[in-house]
């Protein structure tokens, strides 16, 4: 328990003197439901400019997390910050900066692509004159120009996700919660996501994302979490992430001749040992690369697949 | 910031465009147009054979005021009632079907205060009953045509079918907000609904028929005010026109005046046994009015009605026109009540209420509030209860149907 005093502390300064530099803080958030535990006593800190990926298996608890995010959802204990607002006392003030997009994603039966857009505009107030440029804006943005006038049911599974992703972006909010926004998108769109993304950041927009890929967020994401069972496993670059957990990578060795072989290593060091090891040793390496499956392994490894 | 200034509420422009894009809108419409066409041919060619069997083909003029005016009332009436049928079944998916479409959250997030969405919600379901209004103008207008209604008395009309509507779509958005499904909201919406037109008459009734004779209680007239109906009847009756009607408002005008005779007779002591009327009376004598004696039970007045209009009215009128057989002492308040030395014939002492002749308190008072206003603020109480509630749910944010 000291240690919750000793980062309360110095975050209570923050709020008081300069704009908070933190765009997420989340200090021993814990949601209960009964008897389950759908988020245990999570610590979680998002510098501005980030983007964040929560990972995790399939009840994780990372949705409720979001909820928790997004003002949606009240705590059991613990504290939640969004670009120095608490959604328990001043959820108006976040939903202000933050876009949410929740990994369910429902649409009007009778709308068009733009009207559901204006809709959400008038819905964040968003004076009526700026309408038009933010919609048109927006749908250039996640590349659904070409829908404009279709109506929000017609839409497939993908596009329904990249408007609710353009929906979560039309007061311009700080803060991108997006929950699974890649599922579902085929793999050009997923790439067309992360560009996206990354896009948003020099925006200077943060951005927490979740997924239960490693290897999806990997790429894009400054800094990654995994947790299971409410729980965090482990925080940090997603290069890091590997060497804190001791986990390896696997690396493919894909000599002249068609001979493949895998090596397992640990740290950076150990990748550089091996390359100047096949060099020395003359091997008509062709290929070398790390697999993404030896992320997946690691990912399997710390997961125990614990279903609550 | 200015009204005509304001952007029109999102979920209100949004209900409309989506409504008017249904068929649904389309179909209820002409249904209820064709259900309202079909019933006043019916009370026409009904009303104008008895007019022409009276007066041999001619319809004399104020022959055809009441004609129009039993017309106009008819009318009314089957509005009300297709209100009350259709408002519930529009309005009780406007939340559970937010939330079973999932767009319930995206709506929460945003900046709409739980509020706005709730009044863009209600604003819908009145928009639609106005339409409903606007469209049956027409049929109106025959029976004021035919005259017997004023203008001022078709207005109040319209008036009530609207706040019907409203006070309706409060009930079914509250019964959307607390239910998980629309079947659950529908079916407590319908209840709901019918509480308020089938259920306030029942429990007056019941409460009269199970009533103790030996003890008996003051009628419970306020649940009635809860009942839309004879607030439209108590509304739409007696200004100008005095000829007879022949609809199911006047039935219930006939219905409100035998209450409130009742509720009258009871504050007067004249209800109940022979012991009752000698127990509580002739222990004072006849010296009421300047003991002022404590009545002989204090009316159990249910809340909403504590200044129930009977009593109110009672105490605040000297009643002259009543041949001199009741002086009432000015006593307002409810609780203590009213001393009225009934100098009682004998008749009164027979059991069961008793009809005061020359004395009719429902013409009779002109400066006690009249039973719709009663009625008029019981509603407007629940309505906006309703949906403060449904607010209410909105904000709690447990947004999951999982
Ligand atoms: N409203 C609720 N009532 C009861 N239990 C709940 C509720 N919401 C979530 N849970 C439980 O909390 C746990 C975490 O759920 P959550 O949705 O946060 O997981 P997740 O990480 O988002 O999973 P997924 O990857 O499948 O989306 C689960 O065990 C779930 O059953
Ligand atoms: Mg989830």
């Amino acid at each position: 328990m000291t240690t919750v005093g000793q980062v309360t502390g110095p975050s209570e300064e923050v709020a008081a003197g300069s704009p908070p530099d933190l765009a997420v803080k989340v200090e021993g958030l814990t949601k209960r439901y009964g008897e389950l535990f759908a988020v245990r006593d999570l610590d979680l800190v998002v510098p501005r400019g980030a983007i964040f990926g929560l990972i995790g298996p399939n009840g994780a608890g990372k949705s409720t997390t979001f909820l928790a995010l997004a003002s949606l959802l009240t705590p059991t204990s613990g504290k939640v910050e969004i670009a120095g607002c608490d959604p328990a006392t001043d959820p108006r003030g976040v939903r202000g900066k933050l876009g949410y997009m929740p990994d369910v994603m429902g649409v009007y039966d009778n709308l068009r692509v733009h009207e559901y857009l204006a809709f959400f505009a008038g819905a964040y107030r968003v004076p009526r004159t700026a309408w038009p440029a933010l919609i048109d804006g927006l749908l250039e943005l996640v590349d659904l120009s070409g829908k404009r006038e279709a109506m929000v049911d017609s839409l497939s599974r993908g596009m329904k996700q990249r408007l609710s992703l353009a929906r979560a972006l039309v007061h311009d909010p700080e803060v991108l919660v997006l929950d699974e926004p890649a599922s579902g998108l085929d793999p050009r769109a997923r790439v067309e996501l992360r560009e996206l993304l990354v896009e948003l950041r020099a925006m200077g927009k943060t951005v927490v994302v979740s997924s239960h890929i490693l290897a999806e967020l990997e790429e894009m994401c400054t800094e990654v979490a995994i947790m299971e069972a409410g729980r965090l496993l482990a925080v940090g670059t997603p290069r890091s992430i590997g060497d804190q957990l001791g986990g390896g990578r696997t690396i493919r060795v894909r000599l002249a001749g068609g001979e493949v072989q895998e090596h397992a290593v640990v740290t950076e060091g150990d990748q550089q040992a091996l390359l100047a090891r096949l060099v020395a040793e003359g091997l008509p390496v062709v290929e070398f690369t790390e697999t993404s499956s030896g992320l997946e392994d690691l990912f399997l490894r710390i997961t125990k697949g614990v279903v609550q | 910031m200015k009204l005509w200034r304001r952007p029109l509420n999102p979920v209100l422009a949004r209900e409309l465009k989506e409504r008017l894009r249904t068929r649904r809108a389309t179909v209820v419409v002409t249904a209820y147009l064709m259900i309202l066409a079909l019933i006043l041919q019916v009370v026409y060619s009904a009303l104008s054979s008895s007019a022409a069997d009276a007066f041999n083909g001619g319809i004399v003029a104020t022959q055809s005021a009441r004609f129009g005016r039993s017309l106009f009332e008819t009318l009314l009436f089957f509005m009300l009632l297709l209100v009350c049928f259709i408002v519930p079944g529009l309005t009780a998916d406007a939340i559970t079907g937010e939330r079973e479409r999932q767009t319930l959250v995206p709506l929460q997030v945003s900046l709409l205060s739980p509020r706005a969405i709730v009044s863009g919600k209600l604003l819908a379901s009145l928009a639609f009953v106005t339409l409903l209004v606007l469209a049956t103008l027409p049929l109106l207008g025959v029976s004021f045509l035919l005259g017997g209604v004023s203008v001022g008395q078709m207005a109040r009309g319209v008036a009530v079918v609207l706040a019907t509507g409203l006070v309706v779509a409060c009930l079914a958005l509250a019964c959307s907000s607390l239910a998980r499904r629309t079947q659950a909201a529908m079916v407590l919406a319908y209840a709901a609904t019918l509480f308020l037109t089938l259920g306030s008459v029942m429990i007056y009734g019941a409460q009269a028929v199970l009533d103790d004779e030996a003890e008996p209680h003051r009628p419970p007239l306020a649940v009635l005010t809860l009942n839309p109906f004879l607030a439209a009847a108590d509304a739409t009756g007696q200004q100008t026109f005095d000829g007879s009607v022949t609809s199911p408002l006047e039935l219930m005008r006939g219905l409100l005046d035998e209450v409130d005779r009742n509720a009258v007779a009871f504050d007067q002591g004249f209800v109940g046994g022979p012991g009752f009327v000698g127990g509580g009376f002739a222990e004072n004598g006849e010296g009421f009015m300047d003991a002022a004696p404590p009545r002989l039970a204090p009316p159990p007045v249910p809340p909403p009605a504590v200044p129930s209009p009977e009593t109110t009215g009672v105490s605040e009128t000297t009643v002259a026109g009543g041949s001199g057989e009741t002086e009432v002492g000015g006593a307002p308040g409810p609780d203590d009540v009213v001393s009225i030395a009934p100098v009682a014939p004998d008749g009164f002492s027979g059991p069961g209420p008793i009809r005061l002749e020359g004395q009719d308190p429902f013409v009779l008072d002109d400066d006690r509030l009249p039973f719709w206003m009663w009625s008029a603020l019981v509603l407007a109480t629940v309505a906006a209860a309703a949906s403060l509630l449904a607010a209410r749910r909105l904000r709690t944010p447990s947004t999951r149907t999982a």
